[in-house]
């Protein structure tokens, strides 16, 4: 093995990682009750990161697959990178799934009995076949680089598999009638997150690989930049159009984002992770200041991690038949309580420490697989 | 996952028995097991447990006594439904029956015998053996009765906990077994006068409700208190029938009723008393039924008030005893002179004054007139909040007729001027023909509602072995007893017989012993010596537990399951004392031997109803009756002599109430000045989650109720208070905790809690700590006595700890 | 075909809560949840009022599984646990239910719960009739509109025990049963009809 297999980062990652294995097989053993979930609030940080992976890896496989496609040369240096972000992504996102499973025992049935009406169902499917895709197209790149037709080939299949994978995890979602807040509006604001979250990504992991061409001051960095900022506006636009038009017509979704209780989540993804990284990257000055690209890309991360939230939690912010006591929620305090603890009328929700402790180890294995992932092909493909 | 009992208890799955136990293991181990994971779903019955089927009848308390079938698997409770009946309106359950399954072996549940052994009220008890518990008791009621007398001893049974044989054990010891109840007769008191009846319970039933056009549902919460004859009530108005709900709080049966007359707390004799000054005013009384069947044509001397009358002598026709009754007088417009109202030919004056041998006499009609002139509708609606033209609508309405006056009683039946409320339903009817025929009627109906009933027969003791009279009813102990010394209670009679419990709790301290026997850990029992665990009504020990005429049934108790944990029904817990005591050979050998006996040599409506053909029935059968006429035969005007209602009550003229006058409530009168320290009235009720405290401790209604205050959001607003903040109520007599919500349900002015629940549910408080125990001297004449004034109380309540 | 709904009339109901507690015997319903629970309908806490005293209202609003026609639920069922029988009645077959709530997301209703937890039961035992499967940790479920009663030509345990008559249970492809009777009557009303489920259960007044 590499040595820097062996280096305390990666052996930090593989301990959180192995860390959060062991928490999730105590969520096996004493079910999905040891997180924040409830009947009112079914989905929750596993989901959100589900979206946030499944955007991540979108991103990042369109971006390496249009190198490809659009034949920009001068990108090349973070194809490979883009792939493996892509690949290592998009095997989270199918974690978060299973993890968020209650009868993980019983999954098989996805097979031999899948309902392919079902959001879900077009979701393993296109998980499965980018995971393929990915595979193929990152082979291709590493170990055929003689044949460019194949990774053109390869590149021309993935490129609307990356639109049609984020799309349905927007479907997931918007298709779900009982939800106001999940509308049709979601598929594009998915998309426009999947472009800035994956670049962002990639931007990062390229400066850490410390990939050529994208030194200070070099051109490279100086088109990244850019268009991250391009990709941070346009997600701030539909961002905009969807909560200004909410407000007007007066949804509930926009007192909730704007000044309720997903409000924090809210502000912080619109400052933190939109106007201040596209402040950032302006000053940065066409990629002269690669530590501002690079911090500017973590903060489009968080912030688009923030709203992965606040989108996922707005669909149970409340119940459609409303009244009181409400919904029985169907917790282990509710097990036990009184109706103050077995009944709500308004979602809330906050992660558990074992599921932010999962959570955390599903972003350390990201980051193992990544390291591992590259490092490996590296290797072999010199 | 065993459940915290109460603080002292032993753990409650020591006490399952057998296969119970095992079952219970097995399947919390399934839990976690690999098994039971890989396993989402298994039908129970792959497992073939064996189940039996036995019948019984529910609370009494209630008044639904509703006949069950029950479903035991393995031992334990696992369903309970209506026992089926082809008569719909006696196929009755409700929620509270539901509950028991997880009830009966809930955290609430009474498991051993116990003795005190900490500081009264601490909660700190040891178990003991029932062979221990018996001894103590036997020795400690053998010293107070030796040193102090035998009606040194109180001994009171309440339906609560019992099985329903009528008790042995104070009649066999001659202790004194309580006198009247203190509850839910006020209204009685000043109605059944009239009428020749008890007052209470309407003489026709609630399927007499659509053959009425207009119902008046007076502190009646019918559709919460007695669910299930709610069929009654929804039946009534689908036929037509107009549902007026006289009530303060914005209640269940106020929301479907036709009409809600949100009332002044305390002022309903006022909103009556309008009503008759108008039918009065407007020539709308039923004049010919005002002639030829009441008193109001009777002669009244203007100076006393004495009803001008000849006395004669009476003979009883089936004892033979000799009596004296007066026959009343009536001016007679044929002969200008006062003759016997029932003399022939006579034509009765209604109104006027006339002179005869020196005195002046006028009609009560004429009199009632005179009294009623100043309650005017405007005076009525200064006094109760109501527009003197809903007053005037509903008076017209009702003289309308055929109408129907249903009280509850809780509302104004738990004021001081209760008896005034009853006395004006008596007198609007009897001036609008609206009693005793087809759809009228007064008096309390979502109750027994059948015209059926009998008496079975009791256990039979040596001649002369009864309780010691109780001069004193219970909740007169307090403020003046001094023979009591020892005193035992099935179920929890101090909280509920009397109010003000730190006076209660005075009364506690002074007994030399005090036992209680009950289901549930129950507010008093940690003030007591010692507890004894009884059993729910699903329990027995013989084939037969407990019997009962009722709802035109007799119905038994079957067995459903042994008795839980260490309890034993009340029988055997009175039968063990008295074993104790030297007595054990006067109770029957078993509870099927009670059961037989209460059959023996039957009345006729009994007749043929043995312990096996009830066996056939499933548990219950219908007396032998005319069911083809469910309403029964109408009840007539009048049970009285003299055949007419006579709702002038010459024997309460010293109390200025031949004829109701209004009395404003002894607290939360408007102009109290208490009111500047404590401006809210306090109003307790039943709701559908209790009875009075029972199912406290019921885990599946915790999950639908807490207990809470409800005040409306005017007055929490000027308290800072709002749902869900803990709040302190007070008042000079104590004080408790308890959750508020915010309620416009509730009217300005007033606070509202269900009463009630287990001190452990109040953070150790009891809601009886602030209750008004002033008892109106007046009820001691009344044939009910007087009644608790509960909800003429006074409170403040603020934010708890602050 | 055989449609069976559920009516409820809505005068009827006195919010006793009697339906929730026979629903929760029948069919074994862990703590913490309800299959069929009663709403106060525009309130906040059970029983509240709407409204300034005295001008006042409350409805209760029963609410359960809908047995829509076009169940969201089971549309969006990645393994078909979720069915449309052939009595109309939606169902779970639990052997096949994964636990991802794809459908407690999709119900308009709020009608599903889920087991979270190993289902706990202060009772201590598991209650109810003997021919209802047993639902494991992981497994969603909801009203079976009592599968096993019905199917025996039984009412559903609300309807059985509801003691103001305000449940109606029958079969809608039956021209002459009470309930197509009450469905065909102007002032029927299903809930939430947006959303396009069209629920078999529906609501009078």
């Amino acid at each position: 093995m590499d040595k820097t297999l062996k280096n305390p980062l990666t052996i930090a990652l593989a301990v959180v990682a192995a860390i959060g294995v062991g928490v999730w097989i105590y969520q096996l053993a004493n079910g999905l009750g040891i997180t924040g979930m409830d009947n009112m609030t079914s989905w929750g940080l596993y989901l959100a990161c589900f979206m946030f992976f499944g955007g991540v890896a979108s991103g990042a496989l369109a971006i390496a697959a249009s190198i490809e496609v659009f034949n920009l040369d001068a990108w090349k240096p973070i194809q490979i990178p883009a792939a493996v972000c892509a690949i290592v992504c998009i095997c989270c996102a199918g974690i978060c799934v299973l993890l968020d499973i209650g009868g993980i025992q019983r999954v098989w049935r996805m097979i031999v009995g899948l309902n392919i009406e079902s959001p879900l169902a077009w979701d393993m499917l296109v998980i499965t076949a980018s995971i393929v895709v990915d595979a193929l197209f990152l082979h291709a790149l590493c170990f055929k680089k003689d044949d460019a037709h194949r990774a053109g080939i390869i590149a021309r299949i993935a490129l609307p598999l990356a639109v049609l994978c984020v799309a349905v995890e927007a479907w997931v979602f918007g298709m779900q009638v009982a939800k106001e807040a999940w509308g049709a509006m979601l598929a594009p604001v998915f998309v426009a997150s999947a472009l800035d979250s994956g670049l962002a990504l990639v931007i990062l992991a390229c400066l850490a690989l410390k990939v050529k061409g994208l030194e200070a001051g070099q051109d490279l960095l100086g088109k990244l930049a850019r268009l991250l900022s391009v990709f941070v506006a346009v997600d701030f636009f539909l961002i905009f159009c969807e909560i200004a038009t909410a407000a007007y017509t007066g949804e509930s979704l926009a007192g909730l984002v704007l000044t309720g209780s997903l409000a924090p989540l809210f502000w912080v993804e619109v400052i933190c992770g939109l106007v201040l990284p596209f402040c950032m990257l302006a000053a940065a000055g066409n990629g002269k200041n690669p530590v501002m690209v690079a911090a500017a890309s973590a903060l489009v991360l968080v912030g688009v991690l923030c709203k992965r939230c606040w989108v996922l939690l707005s669909g149970f912010a409340f119940a459609n038949v409303s009244g009181g006591s409400g919904v029985t929620l169907g917790t282990v305090a509710a097990q036990t309580g009184g109706v103050a603890q077995v009944w709500t009328q308004t979602g809330s929700y906050l992660p558990t420490i074992p599921e932010a402790v999962i959570a955390v180890a599903v972003f350390a294995l990201a980051a193992l697989g990544f390291i591992v992932v590259y490092r490996l092909l590296a290797q072999k493909a010199s | 996952m065993a459940k915290e009992g109460t603080t002292h208890s032993l753990s409650r799955r020591s006490f399952v028995k057998g296969a119970g136990a095992l079952g219970a293991t097995a399947a919390l181990a399934g839990m976690t097991s690999t098994e039971g994971w890989l396993k989402p779903a298994q039908a129970l019955a792959d497992e073939a447990p064996a189940e039996t089927v036995a019948y019984t009848f529910h609370n009494m308390h209630c008044m639904g006594n509703c006949m069950l079938k029950c479903t035991a698997r393995d031992g334990r409770l696992v369903k309970v439904e209506q026992r089926p009946n082809e008569d719909k309106r006696f196929n009755n359950i409700c929620l509270k029956a539901i509950a028991e399954i997880e009830h009966i072996y809930g955290e609430g549940r009474i498991q051993t015998p116990m003795k005190r052994v900490g500081e009264r009220g601490s909660g700190e008890f040891e178990a003991i053996t029932w062979d221990e518990a018996f001894a103590t008791i036997a020795e400690q009621f053998k010293k107070c009765q030796d040193t102090y007398g035998k009606d040194a001893l109180w001994i009171q049974n309440s339906v609560e906990c019992s099985m329903r044989f009528h008790p042995i054990l104070a009649r066999v010891l001659g202790a004194q077994a309580g006198g009247m109840n203190g509850l839910d007769n006020g209204q009685g008191n000043g109605m059944g006068q009239a009428f020749g009846w008890e007052g209470i319970f309407a003489m026709n039933t609630i399927w007499d409700w659509p053959y009425a056009k207009t119902i008046i549902l007076t502190s009646n919460n019918m559709l919460e208190t007695g669910i299930v004859w709610a069929r009654g009530f929804l039946d009534a108005q689908k036929a037509g029938a107009r549902i007026i709900v006289v009530d303060p709080a914005y209640t269940v049966t106020a929301a479907k009723a036709d009409q809600w007359v949100p009332i002044q707390p305390g002022t309903d004799p006022a909103f009556y008393l309008g009503m008759i000054k108008h039918i009065l005013d407007n020539d709308l009384y039923d004049r010919k039924h005002v002639l030829a069947n009441t008193s109001y044509v009777y002669l009244v001397d203007k100076k006393t008030g004495e009803v001008l009358g000849q006395t004669v002598e009476t003979t009883d026709e089936a004892t033979g005893e000799k009596g004296e009754m007066k026959v009343p007088f009536v001016w007679d417009t044929v002969t200008k002179a006062p003759v016997a109202h029932n003399a022939q030919g006579a034509k009765p004056a209604l109104e006027g004054e006339f002179k005869h041998d020196g005195h002046t006499y006028v009609t009560q009609f004429t009199l009632l007139k005179e009294q009623m002139a100043e309650y005017t509708l405007d005076w009525a609606e200064g006094k109760t909040g109501i527009p003197a033209a809903t007053i005037a609508q509903v008076a017209e309405e009702y003289a309308a007729g055929p109408s129907i006056i249903a009280n509850g009683v809780g509302g104004i039946d738990k004021y001081y001027n209760n008896d005034v409320a009853g006395h004006c339903y008596a007198v609007i009817a009897s001036l609008t023909g609206n009693y005793g025929k087809r759809g009228t009627g007064a008096g309390f109906f979502h109750f027994n509602p059948t015209p059926y009933n009998a008496g079975l027969a009791d256990w039979p003791l040596p001649e002369g072995m009864n309780p010691s009279p109780s001069p004193l009813n219970f909740y007169d102990l307090m403020e003046k007893d001094d023979k009591v010394h020892a005193a035992m209670f099935f179920g929890d009679i101090p909280t509920q017989k009397a109010a003000n419990w730190n006076k209660t709790l005075e009364w506690i301290d002074k007994l030399d012993f005090i036992c209680l026997a009950d289901i549930y850990h129950s507010s008093v029992a940690d003030y007591v010596d010692m507890i004894l665990p009884a059993c729910s009504k699903f329990e027995s020990v013989d084939e037969i537990g407990g019997m009962r005429c009722f709802n035109g049934y007799v119905m038994s108790n079957q067995k459903i399951l042994d008795p839980l944990f260490e309890a034993k029904p009340d029988f055997y817990i009175e039968k063990g004392i008295a074993e104790a005591m030297g007595y054990g050979d006067l109770f029957p050998k078993d509870t099927v031997a009670y059961a037989a006996a209460q059959l023996e040599n039957p009345i006729p409506p009994v007749a043929g109803i043995t312990l096996d053909t009830l066996k056939e029935n499933m548990g219950a059968q219908r007396l032998n009756a005319d069911w083809d006429n469910p309403l029964g035969p109408e009840i007539g005007v009048s049970l009285l002599p003299s055949g007419r209602q006579e709702p002038y009550y010459e024997n309460l003229l010293k109390h200025g109430q031949a004829f109701p006058q209004w009395e404003e409530p002894c607290e939360v009168g408007v102009d109290n000045p208490l009111r500047k320290k404590y401006p809210l009235q306090f109003n307790q009720a039943r709701t559908r989650f209790r009875v009075h405290s029972v199912y406290s401790a019921s885990k599946w209604i915790n999950e639908l109720y807490e207990p809470h205050i409800e005040l409306n959001p005017v007055d929490a607003d000027e308290r800072g208070l709002k749902t869900g903040d803990m709040v302190e109520v007070f008042n000079d007599r104590g004080s408790f905790r308890v959750k508020a919500y915010v309620n416009n349900s509730v009217r300005p002015g007033s606070a509202f809690m269900a009463e009630s629940s287990f001190r452990k549910y109040l953070d150790g408080t009891l809601m009886q700590s602030v209750s008004n125990d002033k008892m109106n001297p007046r009820g001691y004449e009344l044939p009910f006595g007087p009644m608790i004034p509960f909800n003429d109380t006074l409170i403040e309540v603020k934010k708890a700890g602050a | 075909m055989t449609r069976l709904a559920i009516a409820i009339d809505q005068h009827r109901c006195i919010g006793c809560n009697t339906c929730s507690l026979a629903c929760k015997m029948q069919n074994n319903v862990p703590d913490g949840m309800l299959w069929n629970r009663i709403l106060t309908e525009d309130a906040s806490f059970f029983d509240e009022a709407k409204g300034t005293y005295p001008n006042l209202s409350r409805d209760y609003l029963p609410l359960a599984c809908q047995h829509c026609e076009n169940p969201a639920c089971m549309k969006v069922c990645p393994t078909g646990a979720t069915y449309k029988d052939e009595m109309g009645r939606v169902e779970i077959d639990y052997e096949k239910c994964i636990g991802c709530r794809m459908c407690m997301a999709a119900c308009p209703y709020n009608a599903r719960v889920f087991n979270w937890n190993a289902p706990a039961r202060s009772a201590g035992f598991g209650y109810g009739d003997s021919r209802v499967p047993e639902r494991g940790m992981g497994v969603m479920e909801k009203c079976t509109l009592c599968k096993e009663r019905t199917d025996a030509g039984e009412e559903p345990m609300c309807v059985q025990c509801c003691p103001a008559d305000a449940r109606v249970f029958g079969d809608l492809d039956d021209p002459d049963s009470e309930i197509s009777k009450l469905r065909r009557n102007g002032n029927a009303r299903v809930l939430l009809e947006e959303m396009g489920t069209k629920p078999q259960v529906f609501y009078v007044k």
